[in-house]
């Protein structure tokens, strides 16, 4: 019932939301952003617009990210990996053999790499089934053994990824790099990207099979005895992951048109585990709003790399101070809200009709 | 060929053989005991059959098959559940979610189903939700199906072992120490609850117990197990008089007649 009658309608929405009510939030809520983006695609600035499609590739990375390290409660440390693979899939796929020929200046090209070319939307495609497939050849080694051992081998993973792109020259252009990709990346894209992670893997961790990584990340002895093969919850997470990252990668290099390996050093794995310690470990919503957080910050922390001018004397700026603000923050967090800021929680709109009937003076305990 | 047998079976480790020689043979519809003192191997005799040690000898016959190197999901798969003697619920996770993962190895549905929020996968969830339920009510729990497993009383905790390893839908049910850290009317309860599944689910339980007055009262048989090796087997009037059970009792300070 949509007419709203005082203190009784009041009582409706403190009460359960059915279905339909939750899908035409959720519709209105989509509405919303999308209205937003709209209106940023067409009066934002160029600084403005790529603050958000940064947010946006965070928020994709960040959420996949979340659904091994959070739900699966494993401690994977080689995302930086599924990015770059995907990053060179889509960048060799959509620059023209005539621009490779232009880069690929010591070492050429391997065929057939050389000669094809496809439209963005394939290329990002083939990122994210790159990456996935890397994903599944090291998921062997990975799942046999757990904890800080599989931390390692992931790790070990990312590096030897990196070390590649540096040296498989006949692929990736070593050190140089790739440049003048065409800037397909816009609004839609990052944004449509992000929505479509957000929304299936939400569905994903709501669903039983989520329910067999959540199971595994509480007591994986315990899953096993209820007929769960822990292998198979822990590869499909980390295939999920490793897609959404790669189609990411795409995104990231078609946004800043040039790729190289410096992009993919253990730096952006660093980054990715703060944004979702930061926004609670597990929690989806801690995700996406840890992502915006930090790709707003990194903006706005700027000014701590800038000469500072006192007057009298001018302290030239400190490349790097980011970080060191990032990690503060990290350790403040983890400090104060051990949990991070949602812990577990994730938003829903009972929720929040709660919050709000209450005036907005607390909100309901989880 | 029995309904479950164990033939033989020896488990090391290392140089400790924790069972030597075990042999059992289990009658469907059976409800019988495992006791011993403690160390004396009956943990490892459960762990071996639901797959969580391979025995360094023997067999275990199931369902026409010899189990002895099954994984533990594919035990659990075939039929036998089990609780564990130290409560190893997913603590973080809501008590009908516990239950509701018990379906996971069974649902006939895929990711891609899942993701997409296909109406062929939210039909399964429903039915399995709905499943879960009716187990917990059941069991006694349904009030408590939104709170976290990990926020209930020892006895509900138990008791909501035994529901998500029912739902597994099991022939065979394997309880470890199901009364330990019971009061006595959760106990009684216990009892009653544990024919009850014997009777109405028609699941054959196999328990160990260190509780003499419950294992006695509930047990049609009884197997008495010492330093791994299986030393008297019978009906509790027999267990109770067996002058090797009253000493390796007596041994480590209980007493048989309890
Ligand atoms: N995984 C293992 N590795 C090495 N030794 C083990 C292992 N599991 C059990 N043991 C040893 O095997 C022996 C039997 O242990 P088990 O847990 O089966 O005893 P139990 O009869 O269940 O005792 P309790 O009544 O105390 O539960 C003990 O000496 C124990 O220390
Ligand atoms: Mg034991």
């Amino acid at each position: 019932m949509s007419d709203f009658r005082g203190p009784a309608g009041a009582a409706q929405i403190q009460g359960n939301l059915t279905d339909r009510q939750k899908t035409m939030l959720n519709a209105a809520a989509l509405l919303c952003v999308l209205g937003i983006l709209a209106l940023f695609n067409q009066y934002g600035s160029e600084y403005h617009v790529r603050i958000l499609n940064n947010m946006a590739i965070f928020v994709t990375l960040a959420v996949s990210y979340n659904l091994v390290n959070g739900v699966c409660g494993i401690l994977h440390l080689g995302p930086n990996a599924f990015v770059a693979i995907g990053a060179y899939t889509s960048a060799l796929l959509t620059m023209s053999p005539a621009e490779k020929q232009l880069n690929f200046i010591i070492n050429q090209l391997i065929w057939p790499l050389s000669v094809v070319q496809a439209p963005f939307a394939l290329s990002l495609v083939a990122a994210g089934v790159m990456a996935a497939l890397f994903a599944f050849m090291i998921s062997f080694p990975v799942f046999r053994v757990r904890g800080d051992y599989l931390a390692i081998v992931t790790f070990g993973f990312g590096e030897v990824v990196r070390v590649l792109c540096n040296a498989a020259q006949s692929l990736t252009n070593g050190p140089l790099g790739l440049k003048n990709l065409e800037p397909y990346t816009n609004l839609w894209w990052s944004w449509g990207i992000a929505i479509l992670t957000i929304v299936s893997i939400t569905k994903l961790i709501n669903s039983s099979y989520g329910r067999a990584m959540k199971a595994i990340r509480e007591d994986e002895t315990a899953a096993r005895a209820m007929g769960i093969d822990p292998f198979r919850p822990l590869l499909l997470a980390f295939l999920i992951s490793a897609f959404f990252s790669g189609i990411a990668g795409g995104l990231l290099v078609h946004l800043i048109t040039t790729v190289s390996p410096t992009l993919f050093i253990f730096t952006l794995t660093f980054n990715l585990l703060i944004i979702i310690v930061v926004g609670g470990l597990g929690s989806t919503t801690g995700a996406v709003v840890g992502a915006m957080l930090f790709a707003w910050g990194g903006e706005a922390l700027r000014i701590v790399e800038n000469p500072v001018d006192l007057g009298i004397i001018v302290i030239p700026g400190i490349p790097g101070m980011r970080m060191v603000v990032f990690s503060l923050i990290l350790m403040l967090v983890i400090i104060f809200a051990g949990h991070g800021i949602f812990g577990r929680r994730e938003f829903n709109w009972e929720q929040l009709a709660r919050f709000l009937s209450r005036g907005g003076k607390r909100v309901g305990s989880p | 060929m029995s309904f479950f047998e164990m033939r033989h079976v020896i488990v090391q480790f290392g140089g400790l053989c924790a069972v030597c020689d075990f042999s059992i043979a289990l009658g469907a519809g059976e409800l019988v005991g495992l006791i011993g003192p403690n160390g004396a191997g009956k943990t490892t005799v459960f762990n071996t059959i639901t797959g969580f040690i391979t025995p360094t000898e023997g067999d275990i016959f199931w369902q026409g098959q010899n189990i002895a190197a099954f994984p533990a999901h594919r035990v659990t798969a075939s039929g036998i559940a089990r609780t564990f003697q130290n409560i190893r619920l997913f603590g973080d996770m809501s008590v009908l979610e516990n239950v509701m993962v018990s379906f996971h190895f069974s649902m006939e549905s895929n990711f891609l189903l899942a993701m997409t929020g296909s109406s062929k996968h939210r039909g399964l969830e429903a039915e399995i939700r709905e499943k879960s339920r009716r187990h917990l009510d059941e069991l006694g729990l349904g009030h408590l199906a939104s709170e976290k497993a990990s926020t209930l009383a020892y006895g509900q905790q138990r008791r909501l072992e035994i529901a998500r390893a029912l739902a597994t839908g099991p022939k065979l049910l394997l309880l470890d120490e199901p009364a330990a850290g019971m009061n006595p009317i959760e106990t009684i309860e216990l009892a009653a609850l544990i024919r009850l599944i014997r009777d109405q689910y028609g699941v054959t339980v196999f328990l160990i117990e260190h509780d003499m007055k419950f294992v006695m009262g509930l047990c049609e048989r009884i197997k008495v197990l010492d330093y791994g090796k299986s030393i008297a087997e019978g009906t509790p009037a027999e267990i109770q008089k067996d002058i090797k059970v009253i000493k390796a009792y007596l041994g480590s300070g209980y007493h048989a007649g309890g």
